[in-house]
């Protein structure tokens, strides 16, 4: 995953105000996969504690110091958010998602991220500088 | 010449269909999908369905 020091900077700025976490899916790229990375090896997780493993590795090397979940091996949450390779989005305490950002890499908008952050936080934006 | 058409048209497919991947993500104002996640430490179940405070959710992996 990309941008995790962007990230870890806005859940150093705002985890007081929101929760943050970190689901840990499936690989984009597995050596066993379709299209394996050619700088990090990661195999298919085939069980939980193998993802786990993944996650922790991972996260070892990652700026990003947020807590981490792991979807299940259904990838029920992934499914449900259509998240895979990566993707964020911010839920609301009245039930609704407030946030729904456009599946990544490509997808990606963080500016738009943390302004939605600063939202629901409570902090106002200041404005753009032309 | 024809691998080169064959080829092109394999990777103008390819690319066709990455980005017209079925996208049934939620959209704003959409009730929170009722799905919960495994704590890293010791597996327990997370629910993400009813947040007490808003909560960002951010997805990816180590690929």
């Amino acid at each position: 995953m990309r941008q995790t020091g962007r990230l870890q900077e806005m859940y150093v700025k705002y985890s007081d105000k929101m929760d943050f976490y970190w689901v840990y899916i499936q690989e984009a790229h597995a050596t066993d996969g379709r299209r394996p990375s050619r700088t990090v090896k990661v195999a298919l997780h085939k069980t939980l504690e193998d993802r786990k493993k993944a996650a922790s590795g991972c996260a070892t090397v990652s700026p990003l110091k947020a807590p981490v979940l792991l979807d299940d091996m259904e990838d029920s949450v992934s499914t449900a958010y259509s998240a895979l390779p990566e993707r964020f989005f911010i839920l609301g305490t009245d039930g609704k998602i407030v946030y729904a950002g456009k599946r990544g890499p490509h997808g990606i908008d963080l500016d738009a991220l943390e302004k939605s952050i600063a939202v629901q936080a409570g902090v106002k934006v200041e404005a753009e500088e032309k | 010449m024809f691998k080169i058409l064959l080829i092109t048209l394999a990777v103008t497919l390819s690319v066709h269909a990455q980005r017209n991947r079925v996208d049934n993500a939620p959209k704003v104002g959409d009730a929170i999908p009722k799905v919960s996640a495994h704590a890293k430490e010791d597996f327990k179940k997370v629910d993400l369905s009813a947040p007490t405070k808003p909560t960002v959710l951010i997805f990816g992996s180590h690929t």
